[in-house]
């Protein structure tokens, strides 16, 4: 078993190119780390395709996992108290998730798909912060999204927003 | 006992309330800051004595005393001897006046032994912690609580001060030491404390720290929530660190209206009752609340209901006119709900007027709100299950077994509903509508105002605690660690300087 065991993969992004990435990175995905443990390394062919997510964001995803390879794995925390959820990001991955807004949409997407958890997670909490403290006109501003709320949807949701009201 | 300056170092309000009745009221249901029901302060200089006709009030003058004259509130009364009862009913005002003092529990010298209240305490000053202390097995021990048990203090049993007459309170002082046996001190340097003692020999009291009953209770809460245990030694360490003088701990920002009410007496301005509303027991919060858990409306995960069909937007609503090109409108419904989770109230009502995509939001999400932005609300299960026990017990009461033969004339849905509730399955509450009932109360009802304000208070003192322990390394007796509670002369904060009504420290302007 043991000199069998793979320890490199090729990733195949939907655009048909190939990264080789080691076994302990390509891990950092929960997604392919079951594939791995469920087909085991004989049955394992080592070109892994990844259809949903194209080469540059999978680039980007695998610069994360091999920065952060030697993180301990997150311990199983129960996502039903996300009181605690908060909005610090590690400086390393404050500068990581300096990309366009597409990207980091894109980002997020694959490392849902991929089930990388803590990588979704600053994925997560970089949107939370930027919309943090905005005005609904810069949030649409940050995001670009168009306005198109008739003035009878948008008292709809003043009027329907008064829980957040300031006493 | 307290003298008039002592103030309950957590929330910074006096003990020596005063309450003036109306006249639907009985005569137990006045008193002044004494607690005496023969009032110090003279009510006819008062302006609503000057205009009887216009604010409802009056004076009388009481069979017992000579020439004392009891004031009675109108609607407008503004005597500011005590709060109106026309503002604030006496259940809301019950035990707001119990003083509870942290006292150092006495050194015993071994068993058998005949407990002297002098403490024994070695050079430097500070009494040598372990198991001198009578814990477990002690005359005392089935009046102490685990913390109490394992610490060097304890809390001492409530004070008998009128209007206490309502509690049963236990006669037994835990110690022997009793009410009358302390001295409360709002500053560590008082006397013989200074050393760390618990004990002053030129006074022949006990020196104690005073909180209020109810902000203990409530500082037991948040101390088990955020440290994990009633750190009571880490409560004495830090107010020996950070005590003020006569207004509880440094830059604490509290109500900046409390400092003006501080005066020689309490001054009772009205607008202010809910400084002094009970914040622990809350006549009829619980009922208040309980009516928002059995909203059923509309159905389904999402808070808000479409004002078209009066039915739930469902929770992945997307709309015709729904852009692609919003970033959101590609995002599975669990991560906006984990990007929701990372947000206040207010980003969040932001985002719904920018993006179509957060129009509808789930129920749960405002279960997580209420838990972030009013953690003050601690029966928010026990409500919950309240109500379903009174639902169900209600249904039972009126089909109980006769269900089966009923079952044909009643509508499917109500059906299924009441088959749920008598089976007491979980209430699909809309935690919008619990999350806005609170703010409401929060707004209306002077306890829970006060709830909200000593809960604010509290929890930064909590997090010093936290802060102090993370620094030194300190893990508290209780924790079965010795650590210095006293930190030693050096060490020890100086005194405001100021009377306790202009103490710029204690309304978090100075450093």
């Amino acid at each position: 078993m043991s000199e069998t065991k793979i320890q490199k993969l090729t990733l195949v992004a939907n655009d048909g190119n190939k990264i080789e990435v080691d076994r302990q990175v390509a891990e950092k995905s929960v997604l392919i780390k079951n594939m791995l443990d469920d087909l085991g390394d004989e049955q394992m062919s080592t070109e892994v395709p990844i259809p949903n997510v194209n080469d540059t964001v999978l680039k980007k995803v695998i610069e994360w996992c091999e920065h952060h390879k030697n993180d301990p794995a997150a311990p199983q925390d129960d996502d039903s108290d996300s009181r605690k959820k908060t909005t610090d990001i590690d400086e390393w991955d404050q500068k990581f998730m300096q990309v366009d807004q597409e990207m980091l949409f894109e980002i997020i997407l694959a490392s849902n798909y991929l089930d990388i958890k803590p990588l979704l997670d600053v994925g997560c909490k970089t949107v939370a912060n930027m919309i943090k403290g905005k005005s609904p006109e810069e949030i649409r501003k940050t995001f670009n999204i168009t306005n198109d709320f008739t003035p009878e949807e948008e008292e709809q949701i003043r009027r329907e927003n008064e829980w957040a009201e300031d006493r | 006992m307290g003298d008039t300056s002592s103030v309950c170092q957590l929330c910074a309000v006096s003990f020596r309330i005063g309450r003036i009745r109306t006249s639907n009221e009985s005569e137990a249901h006045s008193w002044d800051y004494r607690a005496s029901r023969l009032f110090e302060q003279d009510p006819s200089q008062s302006l609503c004595s000057l205009a009887p006709e216009d604010l409802g009030c009056r004076n009388i003058t009481m069979d017992r005393a000579d020439g004392v004259l009891q004031h009675i509130a109108g609607p407008g009364c503004v005597f500011e001897a005590g709060y109106s009862g026309c503002r604030i009913g006496v259940e809301e005002m019950k035990g707001i006046n119990r003083a509870r003092y942290v006292v150092k529990k006495p050194e015993r010298k071994g068993k058998g032994e005949e407990s002297s209240k002098q403490p024994q305490v070695n050079d430097n000053g500070i009494s040598p912690a372990g198991p001198a202390h009578e814990t477990n097995g002690g005359d005392d021990g089935e009046w102490l609580k685990d913390y109490e048990q394992k610490s060097e203090w304890f809390l001492s049993t409530s004070t008998v001060t009128p209007p206490e007459k309502w509690q049963q309170l236990s006669k037994r002082a835990k110690f022997g030491i009793e009410g009358q046996d302390i001295c409360a001190c709002n500053f560590p340097d008082y006397r013989n404390f200074a050393k760390g003692q618990g004990y002053s020999p030129d006074m022949a009291m006990w020196v104690g720290i005073p909180v209020h009953d109810a902000c203990w209770k409530i500082f037991e809460k948040i101390s088990l929530r955020k440290i994990g245990r009633v750190d009571i030694d880490g409560f004495v360490a830090l107010w020996c660190r950070e005590a003020c003088s006569n207004c509880g701990f440094q830059n604490l920002k509290q109500d900046p209206e409390i400092a003006k009410l501080q005066k020689l007496w309490w001054v009772h301005k009205p607008g202010t009752e809910y400084l002094v509303a009970n914040p622990v027991n809350i006549p009829g919060f619980g009922i208040m609340m309980r009516g928002t858990y059995k909203e059923e409306i509309p159905l389904g995960d999402g808070a808000f209901c479409d004002r078209n069909i009066h039915e739930a937007m469902s929770s992945n609503f997307v709309e015709e006119r729904n852009r692609p090109e919003d970033p959101f409108y590609n995002i599975p419904p669990e991560i906006k709900n984990d990007i929701l989770a990372r947000l206040c109230s207010k980003d969040i009502a932001s985002l719904r007027l920018a993006s179509r995509c957060f129009r509808q939001l789930p129920k749960a999400l405002f279960r997580n709100l209420i838990k972030k932005e009013m953690p003050w609300f601690w029966e928010i299960n026990d409500v919950k299950i309240e109500e379903e026990e009174y639902l169900s017990g209600s249904f039972q009461e009126s089909y109980g077994a006769d269900m089966l033969e009923v079952s044909d004339d009643i509508d499917a849905d109500v059906l299924a509903y009441v088959q749920a509730r008598m089976e007491k399955k979980t209430l699909d509450t809309n935690w919008l509508l619990v999350y806005e009932q609170l703010k409401m109360l929060e707004k209306g009802v002077l306890g829970v105002r006060n709830r909200a304000r000593i809960w604010k208070v509290v929890e930064e003192v909590v997090d010093r605690i936290g802060d102090m322990a993370g620094k030194n390394g300190f893990k508290g007796a209780v924790a079965g660690v010795d650590f210095p509670i006293w930190p030693g002369e050096k060490q020890v904060p100086l005194r405001c300087g100021n009377s306790f009504d202009q103490c710029a420290r204690c309304l978090g302007v100075l450093d």
